[in-house]
């Protein structure tokens, strides 16, 4: 089998993350190879790195034996960023290296079959003096790339929709507008970039179909995707990605039953934290009260995407409630609605029995709730302290009772010393395990009656996820309800007494956190029904 | 969730409707393209097509002809034609620049004057205004007369503000948004403050008089444009024609929608192969070349360039004047900037009668027309999307994360 594509050692980091550590892939021609991983694994990296849109901190890329990552043409030195003679983007897509994207990225306000143009217009070899003059070549030109994206589109299925804006086209259609817009770059290597991603099962099954025929067609595919069962439907290889580094690669039956692999998923819940049996004494007084936060039939769309589909939930004052998930289940998109960064389509938000639902951000912030948002959102160009006073100032308003700044301040310092000496730092500088302290500080600053923390375990080392999850217990200790979102099912399931498990922008199951331990549906909604053959390498 | 902020795609799914309908909804969004008005226009055989786009051309270009006819004021109307025809051509020059490439530039103005000074120089005139200035007792030798080989001058004005476009592209176009228009904004000003300053060349603030008006000596043939409005007004019509079937065809060929595409999203358009730096320098400079043209055509008809005509709110050739004109009349289009120019010159004249409180209405124009079709008036379907508030964190990471490393 001829190798197509090969990384060896490739590496990046951010700041202080090691997004991808020592990668080596070895794709073959023809093949249709998946790249699995929980979120923040690094898959969206690596498409980044192999097209050029960052450049990497380590290692080689070859494409049909040409190396994507030389660096001065003339030199042998590493040269200024702006002079770094690294493959650009388009010149990596000229090579033979098309993309899709996670977060579709068609150009919305042209037509589908101008958007696929765009992809055949790569090769194009008409002058600027050609076209002004319209010379032969440039009508003959035309005419070619016309029929080549109508083409294209009729082999993508969406020919019909040639003259449709492609903003205005179905979610699913305009996925395929994108693989149909890729392939007009007549790649060698196509880069899917979950291209299942909000797709409903029928959508999903055309959408494998036609990566089969891309496949058929001679293209080889590279493949990002959370769905399960069409990761395991489709590949030939499978390589699983977590924390940047690679645990495992096989056919899809061997990386099911590999247990470094379900570890990854579900997490190990190695830590000291014990399992916690539900507090009953302060949850049957607060069975009485109204409850703090209270979630009634939310619904939420982007667009055309349903994220969120009917969620029912509440949080009793004291609790910590775990909402867990895979990827794409609309547990973040529940936090940001409760903290009204996202306007929810339908359904009422009350704390403590006031509505919510319309409020902006900075409203809730002072009626105490606290949010820490997935991916931390610290401003990176402020120095420590000037993040936690902005948050203070901001929280603290029309809310008598919270305790003065400094004293606040040195509250956060208490639960995490490390962030004390690195108060003056800008906090883009911190590593990823401070800047998650930071966020986590940051949100619960003014005392919040509701903290929200989106993903603190998301991109840290295994120790640090830990230590991570002891303060979340320690902070609901002294107080304060917790909202937790976490993609490390075990660690959420040890720390909190109720979750709420989602799939898919609905609530499958509900319980106490320690009957949830061994649930065989808290897998599935992870790693997919196929799954079930491995029930006995489960840790 | 992985995030989704991508704006939200409208449901399109199935709409229910016949047949009919549903081609009319394709064909109508495809024809969008250039104005609403081209739609029947376009299905209309070739031949028909060229019939009526001359016929309109002598029409307009019989207008010059009628005024007499139509108002006692002639005279003074045929030189706001004039200046129509100057804003006309500014505005499509900057609508490759924002409307089709999306590149907010604020300094525009600054061709315009690279063009105009560039003619001023070449032709003498400023050597003329320099002795004149310095009280030189041979100036009456030093003033210039039209020679035919003036016409090569249009052109070397031409080079010159495409080479400036180049010079003030390369180092800004690597910013977007808000940025870029920054930057631009200070190169506007910058080229003003240069003429003000480099007495030597440019005569300074007292500016550069006697520049020659064109003139045409073929043969048996001879014209001189003089003081005249009408030769100037069909020498404007003519480049505007041509550069509106340049238009038409940029727009259907592979520049033009990679234009659009790096409009619409810069980062997929590399994925998808466009050379961005390449396309969006491309844009700059062919904007830069219709600014000078325009700026040549003013210089020889006034006869006179000084810095203060090239400031950023000139009420009729302003960087923010002219990207006025194509946001009112609607981006991207070709009929939509040709209207914003025509209103934007028009109305301050027909509110003249009331003083100083003429900007203060057409300022109230603007804000209305822009309340009611914010898309502008003649809207292309595709709006420039650096004036739209999208945000897109995606993109903004990117910059962040590379600027980290």
């Amino acid at each position: 089998m001829t190798v197509v594509l090969q990384t060896t050692d490739l590496s990046k980091s951010f700041g202080g993350v090691a997004a991808l550590s020592q990668v080596d892939l070895s794709i073959g021609e023809g093949e249709i190879f998946s790249v699995i991983g929980p979120n923040g694994a690094g898959k969206t990296t690596l498409f980044n790195l192999i097209t050029g849109i960052f450049p990497p901190s380590g290692g080689r890329i070859t494409f049909g034996g040409d190396d994507l990552l030389r660096t001065s043409r003339y030199f042998r030195v590493s040269m200024p960023l702006g002079l770094r003679r690294r493959r650009t983007v388009h010149e990596v897509t000229r090579l033979g290296i098309a993309r899709t994207f996670q977060n579709i990225r068609l150009f919305p306000e042209m037509t589908a079959l101008e958007n696929v143009m765009v992809g055949i217009d790569a090769h194009s070899r008409t002058s600027l003096a050609a076209t002004l003059l319209a010379t032969g070549s440039y009508r003959r030109e035309l005419r070619e790339t016309k029929s080549r994206a109508l083409e294209l589109l009729d082999f993508a299925g969406i020919r019909r929709y040639a003259g449709e804006l492609s903003k205005n086209l179905a979610y699913g259609d305009q996925r395929r507008v994108e693989v149909a817009r890729a392939l007009g770059t007549a790649p060698k290597l196509l880069l899917l970039d979950e291209p299942a991603a909000g797709m409903n099962p029928a959508e999903e099954a055309v959408l494998m179909q036609l990566i089969q025929k891309v496949r058929g067609s001679g293209v080889t595919i590279l493949l990002i995707e959370h769905d399960m069962k069409v990761v395991m439907g489709i590949s030939d290889r499978i390589a699983v990605l977590d924390f940047g580094v690679k645990i495992g690669e096989g056919s899809a039956r061997e990386v099911q039953n590999n247990p470094d692999v379900i570890k990854a998923y579900l997490g190990s819940g190695t830590s000291n934290l014990k399992a916690r049996s539900s507090t009953p004494e302060s949850k049957s007084a607060a069975e009485l009260t109204t409850p703090l936060l209270e979630v009634e039939d939310l619904h939420v769309n982007y667009g055309v995407i349903e994220a969120v589909k009917g969620v029912s939930l509440r949080v009793q004052s004291g609790e910590i409630v775990a909402l867990i998930g895979s990827n794409g289940a609309g547990k973040s998109t529940i936090l940001k609605t409760i903290s009204g960064l996202q306007a929810p389509r339908r359904g009422t938000i009350s704390l403590e029995g006031r509505p919510i639902q319309r409020l902006p951000p900075h409203r809730t912030v002072r009626l105490g709730i606290g949010h820490a948002p997935e991916g931390r959102r610290i401003l990176s160009r402020m120095t420590l302290l000037e993040n936690l006073q902005l948050a203070y100032r901001e929280a603290s308003k029309s809310r008598p009772g919270v305790r003065g700044e400094q004293e606040a301040v040195a509250r956060v310092y208490e639960l995490f010393p490390v962030l004390k000496d690195r108060a003056r730092q800008p906090s883009g500088s911190l590593s990823g395990g401070q800047q998650q302290m930071l966020a986590i500080g940051r949100a619960l600053i003014a005392q919040p009656r509701l903290l929200m923390l989106d993903e603190p375990s998301m991109g840290l080392a295994p120790m640090m996820v830990d230590r991570i999850f002891e303060i979340i217990h320690s902070i609901n200790q002294q107080g304060t309800t917790i909202l937790l979102v976490e993609q490390n099912a075990q660690m959420a399931l040890l720390v909190s007494a109720r979750a709420y498990v989602l799939e898919s922008g609905r609530i499958v199951v509900t319980d106490e956190s320690t009957k949830l331990l061994g649930n065989d549906l808290v897998r599935r909604a992870y790693l997919g029904e196929a799954l079930e053959g491995a029930n006995g390498a489960s840790a | 969730m992985p995030d989704r902020r991508t704006k939200a795609p409208r449901a399109l799914q199935h709409r229910p409707g016949t047949m009919v309908s549903q081609l009319w909804r394709a064909r109508r969004s495809t024809q969008t393209w250039y104005a609403p008005l081209s739609r029947r226009y376009a299905e209309t055989s070739a031949f028909v097509r060229y019939a009526a786009s001359l016929a309109l051309l002598i029409v307009v270009a019989a207008v010059p002809l009628m005024l007499p006819s139509l108002t006692p004021d002639s005279l003074y109307w045929s030189s706001v034609l004039v200046k129509l025809g100057l804003a006309v051509l500014l505005a499509l020059g900057l609508n490759v620049v924002v409307g089709m490439a999306g590149l907010l530039d604020l300094g525009y103005v600054a061709f315009f004057a690279v063009g105009a000074y560039s003619f001023a120089i070449l032709s003498g005139a400023a050597k003329f205004s320099l002795a004149q200035l310095n009280r030189d007792p041979n100036v009456l030798a030093l003033i210039p007369h039209w020679q035919m080989y003036y016409w090569l001058y249009f052109l070397v004005g031409l080079a010159i503000a495409v080479l400036a476009g180049l010079v003030f592209g390369a180092p800004t176009l690597r910013l977007r948004g808000d940025y870029l228009a920054i930057v631009t904004l200070g190169f506007g000003e910058m080229v003003r403050i240069t003429a003000n300053n480099a007495d030597n060349i440019t005569v300074g603030p007292w500016g550069i008089t006697q520049i020659p008006h064109p003139a045409i000596d073929v043969g048996p043939l001879h014209y001189d444009f003089g003081l005249h409005n009408e030769p100037y007004f069909w020498l404007l019509l003519a480049i505007i024609a041509l550069w509106i079937v340049f238009l038409r065809r940029l727009n259907r060929s592979w520049i033009g929608r990679a234009w659009m595409a790096i409009r619409e999203d810069e980062v997929a358009a590399a994925a998808m192969g466009v050379r961005t730096v390449r396309l969006k320098l491309m844009a700059f400079a062919i904007g830069a070349a219709v600014a000078s043209f325009s700026g040549v055509i003013y210089a020889t008809q006034v006869s006179y360039v000084s810095p203060d005509e090239f400031t950023l709110f000139n009420t009729s050739f302003g960087s923010i004047t002219i990207l006025a004109m194509i946001v009112l009349g609607g981006m991207g289009s070709i009929a939509g900037p040709i209207l914003g120019a025509a209103l934007v010159i028009y109305l301050p004249e027909v509110f003249r009668q009331v003083g100083d409180a003429r900007l203060l209405i057409f300022g109230l124009a603007l804000v209305v027309v822009m309340i009611l079709r914010p898309e502008g008036i003649l809207a292309s379907r595709k709006r420039a999307a650096e004036l739209t508030s999208h945000e897109d964190h995606a993109e903004s990471l990117f910059d962040v994360r590379e600027a980290t490393q």
